[in-house]
């Protein structure tokens, strides 16, 4: 076996040149794009990293904010439910006053209608007081009007103002002199003479009977009139028992 | 009748013989340039069929440098590269008819292996400097000097014969079983062929590998100690023709 020496030294040199044309056109752009892979995969991934920082940070602004809204709502619902109770509290204290003062009102309205009952009642035993007084003296004994009334009757008509007096009868009326029973020719002049003596003139009335004096007389002028009669009597009571009750009422 | 390792020249060049390994060697370097122009024209982030195979082959080499050396592959790439890329195409181009590999010469596995045999030197000088290269056969005691230079020589020839008996010894039996058996009998062996030439690459390619990094890291002529890098085949022939 014999080597060509020829052969290995350019099998040397061929190798040599091969090593250097390799190295020049294949392994070195090759591991230029490999690192430049490298460059742009790292840069993704940051850039990758990056968003997801970016990302997480969002989120957690968003969980913020998001529990910033829930506290607020919270705080909001408090202060509605709040003003809610106030406004509740308040209607309910507004309903009890009206409830109070209509309870007042309406105990007000029931002790006034129960004195406008009591007054009333009263007022009735009142008339039926009269009434029961009325029946009670009509069973008495006729009373002649003169004997007992007249002298009354002559002072509450000198007790008229003197221009009432002078004004009695005249103008062309004449007066009516209501007696509860009929009066005869004596009593009639017992009456005009006492007429006379208070006024200081003559009249000439008209004689009536009217039963609801029970007993007395009543002069009827258009100016005036001049009673002296249980019916006066009993009226003038009455008229005392309400005055009084007016003013107890009031 | 004609030995088959002596080779004749196919012409000449002034007073140099141009023999058949040459021819196939410069046959291959255009493939290969062209190849690598036409590759590296359109390089792109989103690498295509082509490119993702040869950034493949590349990371492989990459790995296998890191793994062996524990160091930064881009030193040593294209050398390792250059080599293992060399063997396969030449060792598989004994498929074409009438091709003959030129790692199937001595000539030029023995011009691979004096270029792993100066770049031992030169990459151990360049990291440890001259005088601690030169220490660094004295290792473990100045008593193996000796044994360690000649280590260093004859771990080169076994570069050099391992590839040249493997791949010569394929294109024997082929071409003899071809004259015996007619045409589709020998498709086996030529399958087991490439298997051996691939295995045949990888081998050549490692053991430069480990032998550089032995270097690099100071360990002078001997084989690199264990769990600094993985140890390569032990028997790397019987393993090739198993």
């Amino acid at each position: 076996m014999t080597i060509d020496w020829w052969t290995l030294g350019l099998q040397t040199v061929n190798l040599l040149v091969l090593l250097w044309l390799l190295g020049r056109f294949l392994f070195r752009p090759l591991a230029a794009i490999v690192a430049e892979r490298r460059a742009a995969a790292a840069k993704l991934l940051d850039e990758a990293q990056a968003e997801r920082t970016a990302a997480q940070q969002a989120k957690a602004q968003i969980e913020t904010e998001r529990k910033a809204i829930a506290d607020e709502r919270a705080a909001r619902l408090d202060a509605v439910a709040q003003e809610a109770e106030s406004r509740r509290a308040a209607i309910l204290k507004d309903a009890q006053a009206q409830v109070d003062r209509m309870r007042e009102e309406a105990k007000a309205s029931a002790q006034q209608a129960h004195k406008d009952e009591e007054r009333r009642i009263g007022h009735r035993a009142q008339m039926l007081a009269g009434d029961i007084a009325a029946r009670l003296l009509e069973r008495l004994p006729e009373m002649p009007a003169t004997d007992s009334f007249l002298p009354g009757f002559e002072q509450a008509l000198a007790g008229l103002p003197a221009s009432t007096r002078a004004a009695l009868g005249e103008e062309g009326e004449q007066p009516v002199l209501l007696s509860a029973q009929p009066l005869d020719d004596a009593g009639k002049a017992a009456c005009l003479a006492a007429i006379e003596r208070a006024t200081g003139h003559r009249l000439a009335p008209d004689f009536r009977t009217d039963p609801v004096l029970i007993a007395g007389l009543r002069l009827e002028t258009p100016h005036a009139v001049v009673a002296n009669s249980f019916r006066t009597d009993i009226d003038r009571i009455l008229a005392g028992f309400e005055r009084q009750d007016r003013e107890g009422a009031a | 009748m004609k030995s088959p390792l002596v080779i004749e020249p196919l012409f000449h060049i002034g007073p140099v013989p141009i023999t058949q390994p040459v021819v196939a060697t410069w046959v291959i370097m255009a493939a290969l340039t062209l190849f690598s122009i036409l590759l590296t024209r359109r390089l792109a982030l989103r690498p295509g069929t082509v490119q993702a195979a040869t950034e493949m082959v590349t990371g492989a080499v990459d790995s296998q440098i890191t793994d062996v050396m524990q160091a930064d592959p881009a030193p040593y790439r294209a050398l390792i590269g250059t080599i293992f890329l060399f063997i396969l195409i030449s060792n598989w181009s004994s498929l074409l008819p009438g091709v003959e590999p030129a790692t199937a010469h001595i000539e030029t596995d023995a011009a691979l292996a004096l270029i792993v045999f100066v770049a031992i030197i030169w990459y151990g000088i360049r990291s440890q400097g001259l005088g601690g290269y030169l220490r660094s056969f004295a290792e473990p005691s100045w008593i193996m000097i000796p044994l360690n230079i000649v280590e260093q020589i004859t771990r080169t020839f076994s570069l050099i014969v391992r590839l040249f008996g493997n791949v010569m010894s394929g294109v024997f039996v082929i071409g003899i079983i071809l004259s015996l058996a007619g045409l589709l009998v020998p498709i086996p062996l030529m399958a087991l062929d490439m298997l051996t030439g691939a295995v045949q690459a990888y081998i050549f390619a490692i053991l430069a590998t480990v032998f550089i990094g032995a270097a690099v890291n100071g360990e002078g002529g001997g084989e690199n100690p264990a769990g600094a890098a993985p140890q390569p085949p032990t028997d790397p022939d019987q393993e090739s023709k198993a």
